[in-house]
Formats: structure tokens, C-alpha cells, sequence
């Protein structure tokens, strides 16, 4: 019952942190969400940069657009050069594109269980589908596949990006996003007792 | 960040547990992922053929299918139905996927939040970037005039929005494709067979071809180099004008090693050659031709010897190429050449080429000129704008190309003279790449009220834009219809149509351009004048006099084919009309004359090279299309550089060595902005250095292709202007070599 619980828990986790690094909008980047974050990193007994995250008010239309500048410049088109791309195969095997194979053999992988794109023209290895998946895998409790995703899909790819994101990023807020994340996707040794 | 906790620890803990309830709420509603019955892992089956692509990486337009597989393209071939290029497509066609998937491409609306030339983007809606690009332009319209808008467009995406501006008011409108490019030898032909020759010369069938710089093989075009190297394999005589040892120049029978800039005076002494021989096409010349006495006249001086010391090549050498091309009679092609932009008094040369391949004959016969013919299409247009009295500045050149020449729209935007220019359009065009003298290109970019760019990829131009909008790809969209004949005009008589189907699905918010053009004329106040609503019924219309539709030619495999006609006259057929004034080849034109240019072709020599200088020349490499694909990783693996081709005896008083890293300096002590390799060798003139044009990005969102070799256009700050036709000449420029 408390793996049940603990899963699920994760998977709600993974899903709000999939939404977070969707472009920042006012429609979803507000009060609640900012408050939603604040609780989570303060049961993670993370305290350093919280006032840092918090001092993006909601409200403010500059700090928004600060945001979504420095979101376009992480993940869309940069100045010198986009610092990560949200999609697997830029890093996987050295592809370098886009829809690359390693993006084909993760659709693939959705479809043996049981999922597709809702829309075909969507990038199968764009990191919040990953994770969405992901978190539907946990929701039914499936770790075992949950595993087995991170293992041959997410992980192989995820610690290039994270590296880059770290590196590159201007405000604190993505490169605590990537540690949520990295936190709440990659294995753990105690996984495996 | 650090955290000290276990994963799982902290899952296990109650409290979490309750704070993950507003947390789902706070996730995404809609799903990015749905349910569907499970396929089993592996099963890569169902790989489609998709027909009706057609390639736009360079603008031959070869016809292709796509191999697509999970909705992603996997291969692109040639369409084994096309009467042209066939099965054939070349490395760029092939790389044709890693621009669709290249992840530098832009993705959706973005707003330059910084400067110009140093921008700092912000995506932005599409509601937002029209709104805001259309009250702009209003505004500038309403202050100014609609002229005070200049639009540069280039390729098949950006024939409707040239429609649309041009419909609200402005003439200010230039295209790459005519006036850097080809513009000029259009007009030279118009003026003198009455049609534009694109480069249809029967080469398959041809006894002797003549290029005039043309470097085939290095310009590579699948259908034409088809032509090309059928007639080369029946036994065509090629002859080659250039100062290098071209890809051409190695399989000709003739290399002439030309000083550069003195063709028309070698075309002037061959010609005369020729009519002192008897050795031309009488009975052409009489039946069909109009002014042969004045050009016989004009040729007066036109001697061997004049030509050998003005063109720098051996007296004999004229001569046998004369006695060559007159031996073979009427069945020469005499290549009309694609870039001709090269001096400033091109148009004189290109009317030299004309007559050239009138008095051979060389017109509706094997080997020869060619009208080919397609197929009726229907037409769905904006219509003619009205302009403003006294603003269309191109009325100065009588011969210029369709548009405004480049050069009078950027010093009017620079000068405000007459009017003022206040907004610039780049729509599928890089004027950083294509314009001579940057700084000023780049000053007028900075000079006006606002600036907008649409385009596939980031460019050089992208930098200076206020918005920038995403293109689909040409894998990605409907638009170009094109019609045609079979590639070799001796085969059974074929025509084709085929529009370009998109392959696969657009990715991100990348839309069309009938679709931005719509929702800006909409915001602008002529939204009930909008044509069509869509590109796909702009295909339809097109397609419908042929009795074709979409769907129709996708039940073909892309192509329509029926039966055709010969592009070649009757037999013995020497008299015909032509849509001159005078329905004759006007070897002399009275309409030249009447504007005060010489109305038979003139030698006009360009500036000498300065000691211790050697003209740059530039031409293609063939797998790449200009700056369009430097960002190409399976193209720019190909040829990562450009190298600067240089004399053996050159490099050897210079101390440089094959392979050095060099970097050029031109006559105004402007330096390239990085360096390149060296090329030593016997097969480049002396006062020449040469380079392929296209490389050297400033843009480093190109991060494959910036900063790759040398961008010549930045050593091309002097240029000449061609006076009958506006174009821009831009092998004037003279550069040293120095070791990087």
C-alpha cells in the first residue's frame, strides 16, 4: 500500500514537473503553481535559492517575459547557440537532429504500451512527453517499465541535457526544474533492494 | 542545488503525500500522450511512399517521393515517374532531411527583444506577431506611402506575399534570383530572341557546346547536367571560357584560360570570324534575323589579334574555336549562362551570347536555343498595385528585370531620396549574402522603423529582424506547380505537370506563406480582396485548366504526363516569329538604340586588376546552394571550407603552400572575416583567386555553418551597375592573399 502511495505520489510529482518546463505562460506560471513549488521544495528541506524562485511573482508581466526570454533562449532558438534542446535525439548516439531515430524508437516504445502522441506532429522524445510518460507508467504502477524507460530512453540522454542546462542557464529557476527532475526520475541504489 | 534526502524516503513521508494533491492539480489537463492498442515492439512495418515532393534545395525542382515511416522522413528519392531528373536526385536533395529536422530551425514567432544585428528573441503567438507586424507596416504605410516598404523575397514560398505588396502600393521590391543573379540575361535574350532562355540549350543533342564561365558539374542541376553529359558522351565538342580549370574546363576540348571581364570582346571576335568566313547560318540570318549589317559593321575591329591581347589568350585559340563552332552549324549550344551578373556591363555580353547563337542558327534545332512547352496552368493573383507617381525608382534602367534593382532601394532607404524607406521584408532572401558592400546593407537594416523576416532558417539577414516568422520547409507545404518536357528534347514528346505535396507534417508553428500573408492582409485592411484562402486552393486553381486536382495527381504518384511536342522546328523551317518589336531576332535593337545604350554588342571593359592584386571571382559548389545550406551537417561534412584557388607561380614568389590557412584582404583593406585553406595550383590565371560562394556565416545560431570559410560578399564592397538593367556586378573586387 505505501509503494502504491509512494508511486503514485511520484507520478504526480513528474507530471507538475513536466508542465513546469512547458513555455512559461500566465495561463498556468501563477500564484498557485508558484506556491505548489514552494511546498515541494520546502519538504525537500531545500531552502537556499526558494526566496530567488519566489521572487518571480506571478503578477509581474516583466518578470514573465524575463522568463519566457530566457525559456526561448534555453530551448528554442539562442543567442550564440540554443543552450538544450528539450528533445532526445539532439543528444542520443550523437545525432544531432531532430526526429532522429532514437526519437522514432521512443514512439515506438509508446506504442507497445498501449500509448500514442495525441498529436502526430508532437516529437516523441521532447522531455515533458518523456516524462509524462513516465508518470503514466508509475500512475498504474508500473515500475518495472518505469525502470526499464529511464534506463534505455530518458537516462541515457537526460544527464547531457541537465549538464547543459546547469551551464547555461541564467536564472536559477530551470536549473532547480532540472534537479526536481533529475531527483525525482533517476534510479536509486535503494530502488533496487 | 542539493538534496540530502533519499527519493525514496521522501516519497514515503505522509506529509508529501498530501502536498502532492494540489500538485496534480496544477499539471497539465490535456494529455501529450493517449491511449492506444499496444503494437508490438520492433515492427518497423509500414514504411509509405509519399509522392509529390518536390525539392527546393536548390531551384531546379527536381521531383522526389519521400520514405516515411512513424510520420518521420527517412529517405528522399527521386520520383521514378518524372520525366526529368528521374530517379536522380543530388547530395543536397539527399540532405534535404537534416534541413527539415536540423534543430537550429526556427520554430515559432519570435520577437527581437534586443537589437538589431544582436538580438535577443522572445517567443511570441502568432496573433501577436501579425498584430504587431501589421499595425507596424499600416502605420508606416499611412506616414510614408505604401512605396516607404521594400520587400525582398526569394524562391517559390515568397511569389504570393511579392504579389501582396506589390498589390498595397510599393515597387520596391528586388529579388536575388534577378538581380544578383540571372535578371540580366534574361533581358539581354528578351532583347534580342524576344524570350527569356532560361538554360534551355539542347545540349543532349548538340555537336558543340560553349560555356561562357559556366562551371557544370560544380553547378549541379540533375536534369541539365543529364543534358550536358548525353551530349557529351555523343560526341559534342566542349569549349570553356574561364580562368580557371573548372570541372567543365578538365572534359573540354577547348579551355580557354580568359582574362576575366573580356568575353564579349572574345564573342565579338568569333562572330566576326565567322561572317568573314562565309561560315554562318545564311539563310537564319536572312529569313529570321533583323540589323545583321550593323552587326557586321560593329565588328570592324573586332580582329584576332585585338581579341588575343584584349583577352589575354592565343590568337589561334579564337580562331579554332570560331572554325569549331561554325564547322558545326546550326547544332551548337551556346549556354546562356545562369549567374551573369558579373561586371556591371553584362548585358552587353549576354546580347553578344545572343547573336552569337543567332548567326550560328542555333535556334529550334538539335543542339540549339529551345522553347520548351508545358502544360496550361491556371493563375490566381492579388493584381496589379497602383504606384504612387514618381516612386518607382527602377524606371532609370529601361531593361531592368521584374522589381526594383537592389542598390537603388538601399540608397534610397539610406538617403531618404527621393522618399524615404522605412520598413524592409526578407522573405526567403539573405540580402547580407546576396548584396555587394554589407556595411551598407547592414546600416540600411539599421536605419528603418522595422523589419521583418520569414524564413526556415536562422540566416544572417534573421539577426537584424524586429519579428521573425517560421517557414514550413518545402518537405512540409503545397505550393509550386510546375510544368514541363521530358529531359532530353529528342526523346518521344512529353509534357509533365507536378505541384509540390508536402511529405510529412509541419513540426512546431510553422505555417505557409498564403496563410501569413491572409492573416497579415486581413490586420492591413485588405482582407476582402484576399485571392485564395489557402495554399491548397491556390494548387487547385492552378492545377484545374490542366483537368487536374490534388487529389487527382496524388492517384498519379505525383505526376500528371501526356503526350507532347517537339520543341524542335520542321525540318529546313528557317523563318520564324518572334516576340520582338520587329518579330525578328534583332541582332540590332532600335529600342536599344532609343535609350541611348549600343544597340549592337559592345566591349565595355571593366577595371585592371592592381599590382599586386588578383580579381576574386566566386562560383557554386555542388553540394551546396549558396548560404542556404551552410547549416546543412551532411553537406557541410562534404566540404566543410571553401578553398581559395591560387596560381602555382603566385603562391611560389608568395611563400604560400597548398594547404596553408589563409585569409584575403581586398582594395579597400577590408579582411575576411575568417580563414580558409589554400588551394595551390597551375589551374587558376595568374591575376585570378577564386572561391566558392556561401560560406563564412556571421549568424552563430548557425552552429554548424558559422564562421566555416570565407564569405566572398564580404570582400565585395566595390561594384559595378549594369546601366540598361540595374543588376549588380560583383567580380570587381581585388583581393591579396595573406597567411592567416
Amino acid at each position: 500500500m505505501v509503494e502504491t502511495l509512494s508511486t503514485s505520489v511520484q507520478s504526480e510529482i513528474i507530471r507538475f514537473l513536466a508542465r513546469s518546463l512547458e513555455y512559461p505562460q500566465s495561463t498556468w506560471l501563477n500564484h498557485h503553481y508558484l506556491d505548489g513549488l514552494s511546498s515541494l521544495l520546502t519538504e525537500l528541506g531545500y531552502q537556499n535559492d526558494l526566496t530567488e524562485i519566489l521572487a518571480l511573482p506571478a503578477d509581474s508581466a516583466e518578470a514573465l517575459e524575463n522568463l519566457q526570454i530566457e525559456y526561448t533562449r534555453l530551448f528554442i532558438n539562442g543567442i550564440p547557440a540554443t543552450v538544450a534542446p528539450p528533445y532526445g535525439s539532439i543528444y542520443h548516439h550523437g545525432e544531432g537532429m531532430l526526429n532522429g531515430r532514437s526519437t522514432e524508437k521512443t514512439l515506438e516504445y509508446y506504442h507497445s504500451h498501449g500509448f500514442d502522441l495525441a498529436d502526430p506532429s508532437d516529437l516523441a522524445d521532447y522531455l515533458p512527453l518523456e516524462l509524462e510518460f513516465l508518470a503514466l507508467l508509475l500512475a498504474e504502477n508500473k515500475e518495472a517499465e518505469a525502470r526499464e524507460f529511464y534506463q534505455e530512453y530518458l537516462g541515457p540522454w537526460f544527464g547531457a541535457f541537465r549538464q547543459r542546462v546547469r551551464e547555461g542557464s541564467r536564472v536559477p529557476f530551470y536549473r532547480i526544474l532540472i534537479e526536481l527532475i533529475d531527483f525525482f526520475t533517476k534510479e536509486e541504489d535503494e530502488y533496487e533492494h | 542545488m542539493n538534496i540530502k534526502l533519499t527519493r525514496r524516503k521522501f516519497l514515503h513521508s505522509a506529509s508529501v503525500a498530501a502536498a502532492s494533491v494540489p500538485l496534480a492539480r496544477l499539471a497539465r489537463a490535456e494529455n501529450g500522450l493517449v491511449k492506444k492498442p499496444v503494437t508490438a515492439p520492433g515492427s518497423y512495418a509500414g514504411t509509405e511512399t509519399r509522392y509529390g515532393g518536390v525539392c527546393e534545395m536548390c531551384f531546379w525542382r527536381c521531383q522526389l517521393v519521400g520514405k516515411v515511416r512513424n510520420g518521420r522522413l527517412i529517405k528522399l528519392e527521386g520520383n521514378p515517374k518524372s520525366i526529368e531528373n528521374g530517379k536522380s536526385i543530388c547530395a543536397r536533395g539527399n540532405a534535404g532531411i537534416q534541413l527539415l529536422y536540423d534543430p537550429d530551425r526556427l520554430k515559432y514567432p519570435l520577437k527581437n527583444v534586443g537589437e538589431r544585428g544582436a538580438p535577443k528573441w522572445k517567443r511570441i503567438s502568432w496573433e501577436e506577431a501579425l498584430d504587431e507586424t501589421a499595425s507596424r507596416l499600416k502605420e508606416i504605410q499611412k506616414k510614408y506611402g505604401p512605396h516607404a516598404v521594400a520587400l525582398f523575397p526569394h524562391g517559390a514560398s515568397a511569389f504570393y506575399p511579392l504579389q501582396y505588396f506589390e498589390f498595397t502600393g510599393t515597387p520596391n521590391i528586388s529579388e536575388a534570383s534577378f538581380y544578383q543573379c540571372r535578371g540580366v540575361r534574361d533581358m539581354a535574350y528578351m532583347s534580342t530572341f524576344g524570350f527569356a532562355p532560361g538554360e534551355n540549350v539542347d545540349m543532349a543533342n548538340a555537336k558543340a557546346i560553349l560555356l561562357v564561365g559556366t562551371h557544370l558539374g560544380e553547378n549541379v542541376h540533375v536534369s541539365h547536367l543529364k543534358q550536358y553529359l548525353k551530349g557529351l558522351e555523343n560526341g559534342a565538342k566542349l569549349i570553356v571560357l574561364d580562368p580557371r580549370f573548372s570541372a567543365a574546363a578538365s572534359k573540354a576540348h577547348i579551355w580557354v584560360a580568359i582574362k576575366p571581364g573580356t568575353d564579349t570582346a572574345f564573342l565579338q571576335a568569333v562572330m566576326k570570324r565567322l561572317i568573314d568566313t562565309g561560315k554562318y547560318d545564311k539563310e537564319f540570318v536572312a529569313k529570321s534575323c533583323l540589323g545583321f549589317e550593323e552587326l557586321k559593321e560593329s565588328l570592324a575591329e573586332a580582329t584576332p589579334e585585338w581579341a588575343a591581347k584584349t583577352c589575354d589568350v592565343p590568337k589561334e585559340q579564337i580562331l579554332q574555336v570560331a572554325d569549331l563552332l561554325g564547322a558545326n552549324l546550326p547544332n551548337v549550344s551556346i549556354h546562356p549562362g545562369r549567374h551573369t551578373t558579373w561586371y556591371g556591363n553584362d548585358f552587353q555580353r549576354l546580347r553578344a551570347q545572343a547573336c552569337l547563337t543567332a548567326i550560328l542558327g542555333a535556334y529550334g534545332v538539335p543542339g540549339g536555343l529551345i522553347q520548351p512547352k508545358g502544360v496550361k496552368l491556371g493563375k490566381a493573383s492579388w493584381g496589379h498595385g497602383v504606384f504612387a507617381e514618381d516612386c518607382d525608382l527602377s524606371t532609370f534602367w529601361p531593361f531592368h528585370p521584374p522589381g526594383t534593382p537592389t542598390e537603388a532601394i538601399r540608397e534610397t532607404t539610406l538617403t531618404g531620396k527621393p522618399y524615404p524607406i522605412k520598413a524592409w521584408i526578407a522573405w526567403g532572401q539573405n540580402p547580407i549574402q546576396t548584396l555587394p558592400n554589407q556595411p551598407e546593407t547592414i546600416a540600411a537594416l539599421k536605419k528603418v522603423d522595422f523589419v521583418m523576416v520569414t524564413d526556415i532558417m536562422p540566416m544572417d539577414i534573421t539577426m537584424y529582424a524586429d519579428i521573425l516568422l517560421p517557414g514550413k520547409s518545402y518537405l512540409e507545404r503545397y505550393d509550386y506547380v510546375k510544368t514541363g518536357m521530358q529531359w532530353n528534347p529528342a526523346d518521344k514528346p512529353q509534357q509533365f505537370v507536378t505541384a509540390r505535396m508536402p511529405l510529412v507534417e509541419p513540426m512546431f508553428e510553422r505555417r505557409d506563406s498564403v496563410w501569413i500573408v491572409n492573416e497579415l492582409a486581413k490586420r492591413m485592411g485588405y482582407g476582402d480582396k484576399i485571392p485564395v484562402a489557402s495554399i491548397e486552393e491556390h494548387v487547385e486553381i492552378r492545377l484545374e485548366p490542366a483537368g487536374l486536382s490534388i487529389a487527382k495527381l496524388k492517384e498519379m504518384e505525383g505526376i500528371f504526363i501526356k503526350e507532347g511536342t517537339s520543341p524542335y522546328a520542321e525540318a529546313g523551317q528557317r523563318a520564324f516569329e518572334f516576340s520582338t518589336d520587329s518579330e525578328k531576332v534583332e541582332l540590332y535593337s532600335e529600342q536599344i538604340d532609343d535609350n541611348e545604350f549600343s544597340p549592337v554588342p559592345t566591349y565595355i571593359p571593366t577595371g585592371e586588376v592592381p599590382a599586386g592584386y588578383a580579381r576574386l571571382v566566386y562560383g557554386r559548389s555542388p553540394v551546396h546552394s549558396f548560404s542556404r545550406t551552410q547549416n546543412n551537417t551532411w553537406l557541410h561534412h562534404e566540404m566543410p571550407e571553401n578553398p581559395v584557388w591560387l596560381n602555382d607561380s603566385v603562391a611560389a614568389k608568395q611563400g604560400l603552400k597548398d594547404g596553408d590557412r589563409v585569409m584575403l584582404i581586398n582594395q579597400d583593406g577590408v579582411k575576411s572575416r575568417n580563414s580558409t585553406i589554400l588551394k595551390v595550383t597551375p589551374g587558376i590565371r595568374a591575376d585570378t583567386v577564386y572561391l566558392a560562394h556561401g560560406y563564412g556565416a556571421m549568424n552563430p545560431e548557425l552552429t554548424v555553418g558559422k564562421g566555416q570559410g570565407i564569405d566572398d560578399q564580404g570582400l565585395i564592397t566595390k561594384f559595378g551597375i549594369d546601366p540598361e538593367t540595374g543588376a549588380t556586378g560583383m567580380r570587381t573586387n581585388f583581393v591579396k592573399v595573406v597567411k592567416a
